[in-house]
């Protein structure tokens, strides 16, 4: 019976997963299929797999750079936000002042104003300082949504690591900021990584600001990727296609950092 | 401490500056530049790459920027609404260009077309059908069509053979549509008599009620020709919502509700439909063998309907932004984009199968590449497009958002006909006292 109850749970479990996968599937096989077979009634299970809508989007030179500037917008941005985000997260952590708490409180709210109620002022500023259609205005702008994100995760994470760490690396001879780079960062890398992936995944689908503050030099993937939807119909293989390339990044960057949530339960001091 | 955090400023700033000058520069020199915004999609992306030619004969350089079709208005409303002068040339469609010329974005280009040393005859001759009058707002022309998507009757020329209708002689009006739908329509073999829009998302739906609404002479105007929106009480509004309701829940596909113009197309391509009512930018897609298994085998008709402009028409055209400080070169551009050269080069590139200028249908190069069915039912079309379909206020958006709201609610048999147009009449009424 309880052999049973267990197999029935098994089962169960790969439904869900392979229901959830199910959509990531359709995207490959439609990537992999003319647009004559993508639509076909009954859906085509075998196929001919072909590389043409991969060769189509890999060709078009608009979409490439777009690729390459949401690469490097995010990479910026992720980077950016660990530097900052871990030093104010430490600083919410540690101190408890008035003043401190209030500025955390300053941080999140920022978060939580829409996007929209920014755009223009940014747009304004950004225009004077002749910053639009310019990596540093993308750097700057996603920062804002990824660096109250990453700071709350980090004083939170800083908060679970006992300060007793840091005062034996004082006792042993380290400044605060050598404690906090030696000892505390260390023991901090699962809640790095994690904020570093939510930080990429934010900043690499961000929509709304790169369409309002970039322009033909710095277009990036999410929008490249709606050139595919017109008013004369959409373009499903390449659409699919660029779909599973844009995934790319997130999924080896998601893999890479992955490493660090496990070392981090065994490396640095806590043994 | 002090000296800490001035280290710290300085290497925020550093950073910033070294960005800065990693990020590609927008050029500069004392040639003019004009920077032009336009919608992406498969005719202006072509557009974009005859721009160098117009740089070659203007000197004059032109940033391009594309948008997608998606953030469109967003991207107006901050890049135009603040009066920051980022663009001297923008797209204007038929959906937004009440909004461009209330905020006065845009400016009206009738100086320019009424100087004959700035504008040769023969670039205005072009447009033939009254496109040009048919975009005036107050009697001025605020935009220049480099594309009309006038809507017609696609069809499937082997299922009208099966059906025992005449292939060379389609419905040419709505009540014709009706009658060959009921026998086109065998669900048995998985075949539907008639596709349309059905979902109501982007208020697709209505663009198929208004289609036919215009045929059964519908116009956003009581009858002395004042503008009026709660039309949906009236005769011509009734008789559509019955035709659509009959057409959409008897003869076309089961969840139809769901499907926009992206499953239209797919279920026309597949060949699972017999006839389809939509915009001629679609019908090329039905001919390309790769993607279709009905190429080869459509038919095209340019319905008849009440009045002169019975043709639900999606101009997109070029206007010269308000704020620009190059009128003249401006004004270069627009009639560059929009001259007969550049159409013929658009339709024979496939991207501009719908052009705003008739001329472009004429030319021997266009008139052997496409099928002269679809030329000539474009023609026709064309020459009656209304490109005032959907109601050209402010609130345009949200009254075509309540007729959605309606044809969804029939669509899915919770209200009947006349229950859900009156409450979106009602709606209507309230979204203009607002």
């Amino acid at each position: 019976m309880r052999r049973s109850l267990r197999a029935v749970r098994i089962a169960l479990t790969y439904v869900i997963v392979l229901g959830s996968l199910l959509p990531l599937l359709w995207l490959l096989t439609t990537s992999l299929k003319t647009a004559r077979d993508a639509f076909s009634m009954p859906p085509a299970l075998f196929f001919l797999p072909t590389f043409e809508n991969y060769l189509a989007v890999l060709n078009q030179s608009d979409f490439l750079a777009a690729y390459v500037n949401s690469i490097i917008v995010v990479i910026a941005t992720v980077l950016f936000s660990l530097v900052f985000g871990i030093s104010a997260g430490y600083t919410i952590a540690r101190h408890n002042g008035r003043a401190t708490r209030a500025m955390g409180l300053w941080i999140i709210l920022v978060r939580m104003a829409p996007a929209m109620g920014f755009a223009l002022p940014i747009y304004l500023m950004f225009k004077v300082l002749g910053l639009l259609d310019t990596y540093p205005a993308l750097v700057l702008v996603y920062m804002t949504l990824t660096l109250p994100f990453v700071t709350w995760i980090m004083a939170g994470y800083f908060r679970s690591i006992p300060i007793e760490l840091e005062e034996a690396a004082r006792v042993d001879g380290c400044t605060r900021v050598t404690a906090l780079f030696r000892v505390v960062v260390p023991a901090s890398w699962p809640g790095i990584a994690t904020a570093a992936i939510f930080a990429f995944i934010m900043a690499w689908n961000e929509f709304f600001y790169p369409l309002v503050l970039s322009g033909r030099n710095t277009q990036t993937a999410p929008l490249a990727i709606q050139g595919f939807i017109s008013d004369s119909g959409t373009n499903w293989g390449g659409l699919s296609a660029a779909s599973i390339l844009i995934i790319l990044p997130v999924l080896v960057f998601t893999i890479f950092t992955q490493k660090g949530l496990v070392r981090g339960l065994t490396a640095g001091s806590i043994k | 401490m002090k000296k800490r955090v001035l280290v710290s400023i300085a290497a925020v700033a550093a950073s910033v500056l070294v960005l800065s000058g990693c990020a590609p520069s927008g050029g500069g020199g004392s040639e003019k530049t004009l920077n032009l915004l336009m919608v992406q999609s498969p005719s202006t992306t072509r557009l974009k790459t005859l721009v160098p030619e117009f740089t070659k004969e203007t000197g004059i350089k032109v940033n391009v920027d594309l948008v997608p079709q998606a953030g469109m208005q967003a991207k107006y409303n901050v890049s135009l609404g603040s009066g920051a002068g980022q663009y001297d040339v923008v797209e204007a469609v038929s959906t937004n260009l009440s909004q461009l010329t209330a905020s006065k974005w845009i400016k009206p280009l009738n100086s320019y077309l009424d100087d004959k040393s700035q504008t040769p005859s023969s670039y205005t001759s072009g447009f033939k059908g009254g496109v040009l009058d048919s975009l005036a707002i107050d009697g001025k022309t605020y935009t220049i069509p480099f594309e009309v998507g006038a809507d017609m009757l696609y069809y499937n020329k082997d299922m009208f053979t099966a059906a025992g209708l005449d292939p060379d002689n389609p419905p040419t009006t709505l009540t014709e549509v009706l009658s060959a739908a009921k026998k086109l329509n065998k669900p048995e073999i998985g075949q539907a008599g008639f596709l349309a829009r059905g979902t109501r998302q982007g208020n697709e739906n209505s663009f198929s009620w208004i289609m036919m609404w215009l045929l059964n002479g519908g116009r956003w105007e009581d009858a002395k020709g004042k503008p009026k929106y709660d039309v949906l009480d009236e005769e011509a509004a009734r008789k559509t919502t019955d035709q659509y309701a009959t057409l959409m829940t008897k003869y076309a596909p089961s969840g139809v509700g769901n499907y926009g113009f992206v499953e239209d197309q797919a279920a026309m391509q597949q060949g699972k439909a017999a006839m389809w009512l939509d915009g001629a930018t679609l019908g090329p897609s039905l001919e390309d063998k790769s993607a279709s298994k009905i190429a080869g085998h459509v038919g095209y008709a340019a319905l008849k309907g009440e009045g002169g402009n019975y043709i639900a028409g999606a101009v997109s055209g070029l206007s010269v932004v308000d704020t620009t400080k190059n009128d003249k070169e401006a004004w270069q551009l627009v009639q560059y984009l929009t001259s007969k050269k550049v159409g013929i080069d658009q339709a024979l590139a496939g991207v501009g199968g719908t052009p705003g200028r008739t001329d472009v249908l004429t030319d021997p190069g266009v008139q052997k590449l496409y099928d002269p069915a679809y030329l000539a039912a474009l023609s026709e079309s064309i020459k009656h497009v209304n490109p005032e379909y959907s109601p050209v206020i402010p609130q345009g958006t949200e009254i075509r958002g309540a007729i959605s709201v309606a044809l969804s609610k029939i669509l899915s048999g919770q209200a009947s006909n006349e229950a859900a147009m009156n409450e979106a009449n009602q709606e209507i009424l309230k979204i203009l006292k607002k």
